[in-house]
């Protein structure tokens, strides 16, 4: 879709045309999905946010300025419903917290390390997926920005509105947690 | 230089600015390190759950309901007083044709209470049920406000705007109604609204503390407390 072609979708779905806003979903959904289960970690809460990302841009819309580029927009609120989707899981998940840090101490290698790579590679992302249920919400949304969408500090910041040093030591927590579930994991393989 | 912190490595991973590159290439230990804390970022899964071909679709669908629902209405206050003008005709008018039709069996002065009394009953019940639908709109730009995801709130802050004055009317006609339950909601509302409006443009800190009163004084909970008391009131005497 060229420029002048989307700007008129935007003007069109601000005027509450229901199928200009279903041009804007169509256009934004896989790449929302794909943000959101890099943040969540599984494919229900990322289905979930993006669906509530959607809701959340479509009730904002009328504030939308049209100069702004829409995708940069939605991918913050994709990020925000993320962050509220972690507190909220975090939050049911608190009670059961001490025992999900067992079950990854307990899951630390063992003298006895699996010879297929296949298998190899589902532990690590199994306690991979673990140790990023332990980062708060902030930690791991500057983490997954950082790692796999590829953002500078600077647009960590800005996305998740914190100052830049803030948004560094978010990611440098980040890695410390994860790198005491990784290093030993590569240690015995 | 000294040694590489961890943070200095973790930054020249990702390839924000620092100091270690240079370093790295003239010192051994800390060229082992920064290797292990590349294998360890890179065994790192990236890859994303593939979906379905008729993905937008499905999002579509599910949301779609929700949009129908979720979308405020807010006519302009020069609508609201024509439909407030057009409901006092009618009441008055409904009045004089009630007070028409008693003459014949009644006295003038016995007809006229009976008619005050409808008109005050009508008037009550129209009042409530404007005030209940007031309270469903206030709801939303409350919640709209609440989980924003950004700080600019402009749109609220353009439909709290058209609420206040319509707040205060009924406000002031919740306190001659002496319905003083429905004046309370509807002042803690008001002073939540001004808030709202009065919040200066990108103040994150601010729109923070304006959440904090709003959660402090359970404004929500109790517009929707109130609200559904009024429509169940409402069911009662119809």
């Amino acid at each position: 879709m060229d420029a002048l072609a989307a700007e008129a979708v935007l003007a069109r779905a601000r005027d509450g045309d229901a199928e200009a806003f279903r041009v804007l979903v169509d256009g934004h959904a896989r790449r929302a999905f794909a943000l959101a289960y890099r943040l969540m970690g599984n494919e229900q809460d990322a289905d979930d946010v993006v669906q509530e990302s959607f809701i959340r841009a479509h009730r904002r819309l009328r504030g939308f300025e049209s100069r702004a580029n829409f995708a940069t927009w939605f991918h913050r609120i994709v990020v925000n419903c993320a962050i509220d989707a972690l507190r909220a899981r975090n939050a049911r998940r608190e009670d059961a917290r001490g025992d999900a840090v067992d079950a990854v101490g307990e899951a630390m290698p063992s003298d006895n390390p699996s010879p297929e790579r296949l298998a190899r590679s589902a532990e690590i992302r199994r306690r991979v997926e673990a140790s990023l249920d332990m980062l708060t919400p902030q930690e791991r949304t500057a983490f997954a920005l950082r790692h796999y969408e590829g953002r500078s500090i600077d647009e960590i910041s800005q996305t998740l509105r914190i100052q830049e040093s803030a948004a560094k030591h978010a990611v440098f927590r980040a890695v410390r947690k994860l790198r005491t579930v990784l290093e030993p994991l590569r240690g015995t393989t | 230089m000294n040694h590489c912190s961890d943070d200095d490595l973790v930054l020249h991973y990702y390839g924000e600015p620092c100091e270690a590159e240079s370093h790295l290439r003239t010192c051994a230990e800390c060229a082992t390190r920064y290797q292990s804390l590349s294998a360890a970022l890179a065994s790192i899964p990236t890859d994303v759950p593939a979906r379905a071909t008729e993905y937008e679709a499905d999002v579509w669908r599910r949301i779609a309901p929700q949009l129908r629902v979720r979308r405020v209405w807010l006519p302009s206050p020069a609508v609201r007083w024509t439909l407030a003008a057009a409901a006092t005709v009618a009441l008055v008018a409904s009045g004089y044709f009630a007070g028409r039709l008693s003459t014949g069996s009644h006295s003038p002065r016995i007809a006229r209470t009976a008619v005050a009394d409808v008109d005050d009953q009508a008037r009550r019940r129209t009042l409530l049920l404007n005030v209940a639908e007031h309270l469903e709109r206030s709801d939303r730009v409350l919640t709209d406000v609440m989980n924003a995801p950004d700080v600019d709130i402009a749109t609220e802050q353009q439909w709290a705007t058209e609420l206040i004055a319509t707040n205060r009317l009924y406000r002031q006609d919740a306190v001659d109604a002496n319905e003083s339950s429905v004046a309370t909601v509807l002042d803690e509302l008001e002073r939540a609204l001004l808030d709202i409006v009065h919040r200066p443009a990108d103040a994150g800190a601010d729109l923070d503390s304006i959440r904090n009163r709003i959660d402090a004084a359970a404004l929500l909970f109790k517009v929707r407390v109130m609200r559904t008391e009024l429509l169940q009131g409402q069911e009662g005497t119809s």
